[in-house]
């Protein structure tokens, strides 16, 4: 049994806020060449640094914005969105430190170092790029990226098991492309996150209290309702 | 000191305590195979001839770190106060930064060993070099912007849940003063630190437990 999940406006803003900002973040993510790592970055070092540093942040604080979707809904699909959010966080962070840090940390040094070296690093950085264990294509980022996909689509049934409109719904099922984030596809995939928040927000303001007295009263109703027939809604 | 006990916490069922136990003792030997190194900076030297321990160690803690975090999570079970959330909410920053630092520390440096390794021995310098200079980057090295904000992560919710465990009825004060001990001691990772700190985790969590069995027979 639980209590229907009211969004106070500050979690609004977090769970709003915080995808749009990596959104932003990630629109300034450079492209890269798989073939030649170093040649894609070497100018771009400092913008790729700071966008990985950011998206490092930016998985932890989704991780718990998704938590708090799921956080009090019951049944199996809440259960393992929020199961998965945990091999996420640590899997996609661990490619992304990779991937993102370690790859930008051998550019800086590629490009400090004497000309005659730097395709010994090029070289290095493709190895790096290339491991099987947290390279670009590797256990670590798929397996990330897998529970990402499952967290979000466990996440849209839990929700709309609870009462969620189709629109929040279809937006958090779309916004499983995150797990492919350089733009477009995970600035766009994160708005759809927002959007679907937002959805969410407005269904609850049209249906439910929206003052923390009425929310009080609300809560209070429900409990009482409750304790004849158990159901939940968001 | 306000006392405590919430209305939905009861002892530890046996498969909790089996996991508050088995966690960090599982953690504590397979860091007794940590290869020397990880102090200021870790040197190409330091992890040539010990990239397989070294690898392995690594990927093990890339998975005992949040299996930690969850531990320290379920000690609190059922507890809310201040102190309790405190703890909650800085397992996050530290399962994300220190996580990272050891993927970066462990699994980027034993890949780049790994590699060198495999160049011929004129090229082994400049591929030494670059492993040098790899884990004395700014966001890598021991004391790095990663391994700091991870460390003080899992200090603050170790004191945290100290601080939220002795306003339990019952809590011994050994409780809080182990988990503080722990926290500083985990973070440093390597034998003998890290090992030492795991055991007195585990202290910390049994002393925990059997003073909450006692609460509950009274």
């Amino acid at each position: 049994m639980n209590t229907p999940r009211v969004f106070s406006r500050a979690e609004v803003a977090f769970l709003i806020g915080v995808p749009l900002a990596w959104a932003v973040l990630l629109w300034l993510h450079p492209s890269t060449d798989p073939d030649d790592i170093y040649g894609s970055l070497r100018d771009q070092v400092v913008t790729y640094q700071i966008v990985h540093v950011g998206t490092l942040i930016f998985i932890g604080l989704m991780g718990v914005a998704l938590y708090m979707l799921v956080r009090d809904l019951p049944g199996k699909a809440a259960t393992i969105s929020r199961l998965a959010i945990g091999p996420f966080v640590l899997l996609y962070g661990a490619w992304e430190s990779v991937v993102g840090l370690a790859t930008g940390a051998l550019v800086q040094h590629a490009n400090d170092a004497p000309a005659g070296e730097r395709a010994a690093v090029s070289d290095a950085i493709q190895s790096l790029q290339g491991n099987v264990i947290v390279g670009e294509s590797s256990v670590a980022g798929f397996g990330g990226a897998l529970a990402w996909v499952i967290a979000v689509i466990a996440a849209a049934v839990a929700i709309r098991r609870a009462g969620a409109p189709v629109l929040a719904t279809v937006l958090l099922v779309l916004s499983l492309v995150v797990f492919s984030h350089p733009p477009p596809i995970g600035p766009v995939g994160l708005a759809c996150f927002a959007g679907a928040v937002l959805a969410l927000y407005r269904n609850q303001r049209a249906g439910a209290p929206s003052t923390p007295q009425r929310r009080r009263r609300a809560v209070t109703s429900h409990e009482r309702e409750s304790r004849t027939t158990p159901r939940s809604s968001v | 000191m306000s006392m405590q006990v919430s209305a939905q916490r009861g002892p530890f069922t046996g498969p909790e305590l089996a996991f508050l136990i088995g966690v960090p003792l599982a953690w504590a030997v397979l860091l007794l195979f940590h290869p020397a190194g990880e102090g200021e900076t870790v040197t190409y030297g330091e992890v040539q001839d010990e990239v397989t321990a070294w690898l392995v160690v690594h990927l093990g803690m890339m998975l005992f770190i949040p299996l930690m975090a969850l531990a320290v999570y379920l000690l609190l079970r059922g507890i809310e106060s201040a102190a309790a959330t405190v703890s909650r909410i800085a397992l996050v920053p530290f399962v994300v930064f220190y996580g990272a630092y050891e993927v970066l520390l462990g699994i980027g440096t034993g890949i780049l060993v790994d590699d060198v390794n495999g160049l011929t021995a004129s090229e082994r310098a400049a591929g030494a070099a670059l492993v040098n200079e790899f884990t004395d980057n700014v966001l890598i090295r021991g004391f790095s912007v990663l391994s700091s904000l991870g460390s003080v992560a899992f200090i603050t919710a170790m004191i945290a849940a100290g601080v939220a465990l002795r306003r339990q009825a019952g809590t011994p004060l050994a409780v809080p003063i182990l988990l503080g001990l722990s926290g500083f001691l985990i973070t440093a990772h390597p034998p003998p630190y890290g090992p030492t700190g795991l055991v007195l985790f585990i202290a910390a969590a049994l002393l925990f437990a059997r003073s909450q069995t006692r609460q509950e027979q009274r």
